[in-house]
């Protein structure tokens, strides 16, 4: 593997019944980048995002995460190993409140478990304060702070996106999956999240985006990847990317999305 | 410690406040009785509470582990001579070995697996609880199971056994409290919530489903132990599949999302057909009434109810100006 | 008595056995194709189609193919009470349909218990019987003998469930029935009327379910909680047959007679209650979809 590779995906493939969803798809990832995945509608973004997740499992090639085969393993145990993700459709905990939604992001990097709990042994309340404060932390990364306390239900549409990269960021995770955390955003609340992602990265967290906001897609990415069909048709920097006439082809007919201001 | 701390106990505080003086006005052995059955139904139910409604899984054979923590005790120091708080943890620990063993081999495939597994297990106990006459006793019975004895003082009488059951359940109810505070709790709630999104963030569903089918299986048989000890006979009629509905009724109309309806639950339905007496034929049919009608009308049960009627309560200080009661 | 003899005498009972079970087993899959609930009160369908014959023979005295008559459209209306009170108020808001089946699934429990306990009100707690439909003059078949009326059982219930069969499989309603509960979206935009299916469904298994009830009351009498143990065991014939299948059932349940009645006739007779459950373990365990492969409850 490079010096500086974080993941290394080689020639993945998903098949859904008859469907060809993914079709030998290969890149890298540097540490420390953004690297933005964009294509039409089912070019397969999402389904990506979930083979690296260990969501779905790649029916061919590998999966390598800092020289870890990960191919095989279950998304709680990706997550172990410092990727989370977003998702496209909100996600969240309904049932909690906003404070325990990220508490529950910080899960995989803690253990006490059903003794130490019941029993209130140090370790549980020492680990319990750790959770807490972390993720009060993150809540006001993300400017939810005063929203602790409320249930998830009640927060707009644009705050849950929100909550959503305060939970991702709880574990304080090596790479970051999002999925169209823009989407259904206006253009003021697509800056916010703009911005959320370079202190991300600013943080030294590397970031794959998926996005259909080409705006935001243009100014904060490293690197492009372009998947039409399941197959990665282009990749390279985001002034190769617009420049390139197979990409161009593949979005014609659909309407590449600028954000509503 | 400040009173901060000591709030998510406020529910222990009151009933150990009711259980300690209920017995200053309730002098009949015969209610005392009856609060002794509440506090050992109120195990019983809330394993099923935990397992609905944290783990999303039904169990069909909750009489089936409650008699086998009552036989292996019983048979221990019947046939055996063994000490019977010697043999709560053996008890313990055959009931809960057999609980993973059927979670390990259902939970983690979706559906109905579980319930179906109970249901075979429970009934399978039953009629081994019957026709192992020479373990057993077999329908005749187990006879002249001894008394606990605790530093020397033998506790047969209601009211001794009263105390020690409602000191357990108490204890019990502080140790599930701290862990659906937890960081395990929240893991359970978050995989109700969404459980690909929590399984995402760490959360293992299997584990946790199995953990929480084997703790519920472990209270049961803690109950059971407690039973054999207390009326020093058993009979496999009081381990049938008719229980198991009986406790998942009082998980249900106690209400399935709170540790408080286990209860609430086991407290109605062991009060009421007392009350209902002289309706005693009426009993099955009103049962099966009271777990459809809730179901259907009452979804949260009486734990739900209590809960928005305190949230109302709280509306109508807040509406008055007057002073609001902390949340 | 010769093996032979007696091994045939033992396969008849299973037979016969094994109708009743399949007739259980069929309900349990006639409601689940049509809306994904498990009925858990299919065996009170049973009960009372004894029940209720015997209440019109004995206490109005009218003959008995008219009780028979009379009884089952009763049963198949106190099925469409149940799926109108109980079944469709509960399925109502757009929940997790995985939540909404173990709530649906313990309603079917209630309104079993419901049902028993009215049932003892009414007619008390001694079993009752009614007349054999052919006299009580054994028949005798190879040096064994039985009774009659397992002719009955057993000629009807293969013609009733192949009947049934029949109308699942090769009728546009049957068929409708069948799917709907799979893609409800898709079914309402073929214009299947949902809610016709979910009533059409308990009103054919209530229906077929108090026959199987009329035709073993003169064999083995009815008493108040006579459905209880049928509909668990029925409920174990449709999973080892493969749960959700039609014919599955049908060969489930004679499977799991024939199991039981051999079972304690060579073995052990007073384990014979365990034998369907832990049937239903084994099943569980190494072929979760049953013999003739499930349609997916029980999804990996």
């Amino acid at each position: 593997m490079g010096h500086n590779t974080l993941l290394a995906v080689e020639n993945i493939q998903k098949n859904f019944g008859g469907l060809n969803a993914i079709n030998k798809v290969s890149f890298t990832l540097e540490e420390g980048r953004i690297k933005s995945i964009i294509g039409p509608n089912g070019a397969g973004k999402t389904t990506l995002l979930n083979l690296i997740m260990g969501v779905y499992s790649t029916e061919a090639g590998k999966i390598v995460f800092q020289d870890h085969p990960i191919e095989r393993l279950k998304p709680h145990q990706i997550a172990s190993l410092g990727i989370v993700r977003t998702f496209q459709t909100i996600a969240l905990f309904e049932n909690m409140t906003v404070l325990e939604n990220v508490m529950v992001g910080r899960h995989v990097r803690t253990r006490s478990g059903f003794f130490s709990n019941s029993f209130l042994f140090p370790r549980a309340k020492l680990e319990e304060a750790e959770i807490a404060r972390t993720a009060w932390e993150k809540l006001e990364l993300v400017g939810l702070r005063e929203r602790g306390r409320e249930s998830a239900s009640a927060l707009t549409f644009a705050e849950q996106r929100l909550l959503e990269i305060a939970r991702a960021m709880a574990s304080d995770p090596k790479l970051v999956l999002l999925d169209e955390p823009a989407a259904g955003l206006n253009k003021t609340e697509v800056k916010i999240i703009s911005q959320l992602v370079r202190t991300i990265r600013g943080g030294g967290v590397t970031v794959i985006l998926v996005e259909h906001q080409m705006d935001l897609v243009m100014d904060i990415s490293d690197e492009i990847v372009v998947l039409n069909y399941g197959t990665k048709i282009a990749e390279g920097k985001p002034k190769e990317i617009q420049n390139n006439q197979e990409v161009i082809t593949a979005y014609l007919g659909e309407k590449i999305e600028v954000a509503e201001g | 410690m400040n009173r901060r701390d000591l709030h998510p106990y406020r529910g222990i505080f009151i009933l150990l406040a009711i259980t300690a003086i209920s017995p200053l006005f309730i002098r009949s052995h015969y209610h005392i009785n009856l609060m002794v059955f509440i506090g050992m139904y109120t195990l019983l139910t809330l394993g099923l509470t935990l397992l609905l409604g944290y783990a999303g899984q039904v169990s069909l054979g909750q009489a089936g582990f409650y008699g086998i923590g009552a036989y292996v005790s019983g048979i221990l120091t019947v046939k055996c001579g063994i000490n019977p708080w010697l043999a709560l943890p053996v008890s313990i620990l055959i009931t809960s070995v057999l609980a993973f063993f059927i979670g390990f081999s259902t939970l983690h495939l979706k559906g109905l697996y579980l319930a179906m597994a109970t249901l075979g297990v429970g009934i399978i106990f039953h009629i081994l609880f019957v026709e192992l006459k020479n373990l057993t006793g077999g329908a005749i019975g187990l006879m002249d199971i001894p008394s606990l004895s605790i530093g020397g003082i033998k506790l047969d009488t209601d009211l001794k056994f009263y105390i020690l059951v409602w000191i357990i359940v108490l204890f019990i109810f502080f140790l599930v409290t701290n862990l659906v505070n937890s960081r395990v709790g929240r893991g359970m709630r978050a995989i109700q919530g969404h459980e690909l999104a929590s399984n995402c963030f760490g959360v293992d569903p299997f584990k946790y489903k199995i953990k929480v089918f084997v703790l519920s299986a472990a209270l049961a048989s803690l109950s059971g132990f407690l039973y054999a000890h207390y009326i020093n006979f058993l009979s496999p009629s009081v381990f049938d599949f008719s229980f198991s509905i009986l406790f998942l009724t009082m998980t249900i109309v106690g209400g399935r999302e709170s540790i408080w309806g286990a209860l609430y639950g086991a407290t109605l339905l062991t009060l009421l057909p007392e009350f209902l007496r002289r309706y005693e034929d009426l009993n099955v049919m009103i049962w099966g009434l009271v777990l459809v009608v809730v179901l259907i009308f009452f979804n949260r049960g009486m734990a739900g109810g209590l809960d928005f009627l305190s949230k109302w309560v709280q509306e109508r200080f807040k509406k008055k100006g007057g002073v609001r009661i902390g949340t | 008595m010769a093996f032979e003899t007696q091994l045939l005498q033992y396969v008849i009972a299973g037979l016969t056995l094994g109708s009743v079970y399949a007739i259980v087993a069929l309900g349990y899959s006639m409601v689940y194709n049509a809306t994904k609930v498990i009925n858990f009160a299919q065996g009170e369908f049973v009960m009372l189609g004894g029940l209720v014959t015997i209440f019109l023979y004995s206490k109005l005295h009218l003959p008995l193919l008219l009780c028979i008559l009379v009884t089952i459209p009763i049963v198949s209306f106190i099925g469409i009470l149940i799926e109108r009170l109980t079944i469709a108020p509960a399925n109502v808001g757009g929940q997790d349909r995985e939540k909404v089946v173990v709530i649906l699934i313990m309603i079917t429990i209630g309104v079993s218990e419901f049902l028993r306990g009215g049932a003892m009100l009414l007619w008390g707690k001694d079993p009752l019987g009614l007349p054999a439909f052919s006299g009580e003059k054994p028949v005798v078949l190879l040096k064994a003998t039985f009774n009659p009326q397992i002719l009955w059982v057993i000629g009807i219930t293969l013609l009733m469930v192949i009947i049934i069969r029949f109308f699942l499989t090769h009728t546009i309603l049957g068929k409708a029935m069948r799917g709907s509960s799979d893609n409800q979206i898709l079914a309402r935009l073929m214009g299947i009327d949902i809610k016709l299916m979910s009533m059409a469904s308990f009103a054919l298994s209530a229906a077929s379910g108090s026959m199987g009830g009329i035709l073993i009351t003169p064999m083995t009498l009815m008493s108040y909680d006579g459905g209880l143990m049928l509909g668990l065991k029925g409920f174990c014939a449709g999973v080892i047959g493969g749960f959700g299948n039609v014919t599955g059932a049908i060969v489930g349940g004679f499977v799991l007679g024939l199991l039981e009645t051999l079972g304690a006739g060579l073995i052990s007779s007073s384990y014979k209650d365990a034998i369907a459950f832990l049937t239903l373990l084994l099943i569980l365990r190494f072929k979760p979809t049953g013999i003739l492969g499930a349609k997916a409850i029980l999804r990996a």
